[in-house]
């Protein structure tokens, strides 16, 4: 792991704070709350994997930039602060390419983390069923082995921006064993534009439709877009998570909402905004924790969990702060800030839903903090 | 290593029986002959020659343990004292200072409130003007009167009365608030070790206390509450250590001034969150005197409104953030530190 000296880590913020001035004022986007769901933007996206921003750990002869985890934390926290537009790459960039880079095929490799890498190929994640939300493994997907891959049925919901992406990462169940529920996953990487398979967009109540459902109808899924192992598949969502759960965008989501609040709020609401800011700076730096660690190899569950628990409760708290707030402005609130509110408040239910609902968080800290602690 | 070296001289703290002059004096001579009250004093003088680091790792400790012993006012003291080159006067040292912002109004005969007053051989008396100089001054008790006080843990914060004329100037500091600043760090350190017994004690009693055939933890709602606990205790260390990192790379207590509010505004809500779902876990027996747990429970209730309130940092970062415009919105600030401690944009950290 190559060692980042602080000189070129604040070069580099500096470098993204620019960039987002520029496009800002080129009018190419403005910041919105839950940036890296409801903001898609290929255009976006592909800017910033031509400024190497994307895919920036990846070997470089896969299109990456063989630049320290550190680097990509600190371009990725820059961009959700700014409420950047970053929905349509997100998920490729976070999990996809790490778990291909971890157990795909070199021919996977080859076809997938270059466009990734580019900000051109966009990924969903097919995890929750209708029937399958927190409990992951009681899915019912079934891959059926047939000549040269296999045959797939099953319906895969709260995908992500589907309906904008060119494969979908399923997890399917590849046997019907009797015993661990854990056994018999798999995931395969099945093309969204693969024949027997329809994709629905479902509308939110922000209004956005970045949900989607996929139904797999007899979909052939071949050989070589299997991920890994048969019956690998737990083990590789369980590692995927640790990415998801714990990364700045469990705390941001609504930071935009925060930054024009600062700007107008008067002095009465001080103690609320100084709280807030004060939990964001922790957050932060459990962030960076769960960061280093995962890169070290000494992940702790717990702690991933922990962050994503007290980051998207502040994520709400800011909403909070914002209606006081306002009700003590003068001269009102600007559009922009009203704008800023109302995104937020409609996201707000989703915020500590996804990624692992808090309440099973919860029951995973009490469960690994007992075993590894006490 | 330094935590060892804590933990075995605080092992036989029972902080349920509190000592009858109010310090326990047994574990004031031990953290004393082992130089912890004299961390930050260089080693030419008598001092440990140690860093604001190794001072946050025994307040981390003495917190936990909920000994009865003024730890950080002596050692703040001691710091200040040798830091005018005076002579450490012997035995228990504590500190007290007024007419800042946020302290008393400069008195003429008596000092309200003072930490471990009656326990004291000295009181150093830091007296601010305003021009935000400070006035050192040392308070002999062997001329003292005390009438004693308490906070809601039951720790001595006395009022020491002195004769006018009765105390010794020994020199003045040039900033006020970079002590103020140290003493509110120091605090937040004590509130962390509190919060970790408190998290451990919880955790420990979830898992073995039984009803309804299972331990409390199978419980969900039990769980829960023991998980906020755990939660709201790393959130407040995360903060903590990154204050101890930052306070030991720089020069000036001043530049940090914002993280040592956010320090403060954090802990002061992780402690309350923590003393109700720990008691909540506990059951009846948790506010008894005879379970240990009450005793550091009430000293998170007591000390996240010390050295500065939880509501006045917390208000003092909220109009930081607010007032300087452009390099002090919250993401600035949060982002102005390397992961070695040095502010990487000017003017962040000025008050």
């Amino acid at each position: 792991m190559s060692t980042v000296d602080k000189a070129s880590l604040a070069s580099l913020r500096a470098e993204v704070r620019e960039f987002l001035r520029a496009e800002r004022e080129a009018g190419n986007y403005r910041p919105i709350c839950d940036c890296w769901l409801e903001g898609h933007d290929a255009d976006f996206s592909r800017k910033l994997g031509a400024r190497g921003w994307l895919g920036m750990t990846w070997p470089r002869r896969y299109g990456g930039h063989e630049r320290s985890s550190l680097e990509r934390f600190v371009v990725t926290e820059e961009l959700l602060a700014a409420g950047a537009p970053v929905a349509a790459h997100w998920v490729a960039d976070r999990q996809t390419g790490p778990l291909l880079l971890r157990y795909g095929t070199e021919d996977q490799k080859q076809r997938y983390l270059p466009g990734i890498a580019a900000g051109e190929l966009y990924v969903a994640i097919g995890m929750s069923e209708p029937d399958s939300g927190s409990d992951l493994a009681s899915i019912r997907s079934y891959a059926e082995r047939t000549v040269g891959g296999w045959v797939v049925n099953g319906t895969k919901v709260w995908t992500s921006h589907a309906h904008r992406s060119d494969v979908l990462v399923a997890l399917v169940r590849t046997s019907r064993s009797e015993g661990d529920r854990h056994a018999g996953l798999s995931q395969l990487l099945i093309p969204l534009d693969a024949d027997g398979v329809t994709v629905s967009p479902i509308e939110v109540m922000t209004g956005e439709a970045h949900f989607a459902e996929v139904a797999l109808s007899d979909v052939f899924v071949p050989e070589s877009q299997l991920v890994g192992q048969v019956g690998d598949g737990w083990r590789q969502v369980t590692s995927e998570l640790a990415y998801e759960r714990s990364g700045p965008e469990r705390f941001m989501s609504t930071y935009p909402l925060l930054e024009v609040l600062v700007e107008e709020a008067g002095e009465p609401t001080d103690g609320e905004i100084g709280a807030v800011t004060g939990q964001m700076w922790a957050l932060h730096l459990l962030s960076e924790e769960v960061n280093r660690s995962i890169q070290a190899g000494t992940a702790d569950p717990a702690l991933p969990a922990l962050v994503k628990d007290a980051g998207t409760r502040l994520e709400n708290e800011i909403i909070e702060v914002a209606r006081e707030c306002m009700a003590c402005l003068p001269g009102g609130p600007s559009l922009e800030l009203i704008r800023l509110f109302r995104e937020a408040q409609l996201a707000a239910p989703a915020f500590t839903l996804r990624g692992g609902t808090n309440e099973i968080l919860r029951t995973i800290i009490a469960k690994s903090w007992g075993r590894t602690r006490v | 290593m330094l935590e060892d070296v804590v933990r075995a001289i605080l092992a036989d703290v029972d902080p349920r029986t509190p000592p009858e002059d109010g310090a326990d004096r047994h574990v004031w001579q031990n953290l004393t002959d082992s130089g912890l009250s004299v961390l930050l004093v260089p080693e030419s003088v008598g001092g440990s020659g140690a860093s604001v680091r190794e001072l946050a790792v025994v307040l981390r400790g003495v917190g936990a343990a909920a000994a009865s012993v003024p730890i950080s006012e002596a050692n703040l003291a001691a710091t200040v004292l040798a830091g005018l080159g005076a002579d450490l006067p012997g035995g228990l040292l504590t500190l007290t200072i007024t007419g800042d912002a946020l302290g008393r109004p400069n008195p003429q005969t008596g000092l309200d409130a003072v930490p471990y007053g009656r326990a004291a051989d000295h009181v150093v008396w830091v007296r601010a003007s305003d021009d935000g100089h400070g006035r050192v001054l040392i308070v002999p008790m062997t001329a003292a009167s005390i009438e004693e006080g308490t906070n809601l843990a039951g720790e001595p914060r006395d009022h020491v009365g002195f004769p006018v004329g009765g105390v010794e100037e020994v020199g003045s500091i040039r900033s006020v608030w970079d002590l103020r600043l140290q003493l509110a760090a120091c605090r937040a350190w004590l509130i962390v070790g509190a919060l970790e017994r408190v998290r451990d004690l919880t955790v420990a009693y979830a898992h073995e206390r039984e009803q309804f055939g299972r331990p409390l933890s199978r419980f969900q709602a039990v769980q829960q509450l023991m998980v906020e606990t755990i939660v709201v205790t790393q959130v407040a260390r995360a903060i903590t250590d990154e204050l101890a990192d930052v306070l030991a790379s720089i020069d000036e207590p001043a530049e940090a001034a914002p993280l040592v509010a956010a320090a403060r505004a954090t802990v002061g809500r992780s402690a309350t969150v923590a003393a109700r779902c720990a008691h909540q876990v506990h059951g009846a027996i948790g506010f008894t005197m005879e379970h240990p747990l009450q005793a550091s429970t009430r000293r998170l209730m007591a000390w996240r409104d010390e050295d500065g309130t939880q509501a006045d940092w917390s208000r003092w970062l909220g109009r930081h953030v607010r007032s300087s415009s452009g390099p002090a919105a919250p993401w600035r600030l949060i982002t102005a530190w390397t992961p070695d401690g040095i502010a990487v944009e000017a003017g962040v950290g000025s008050s």
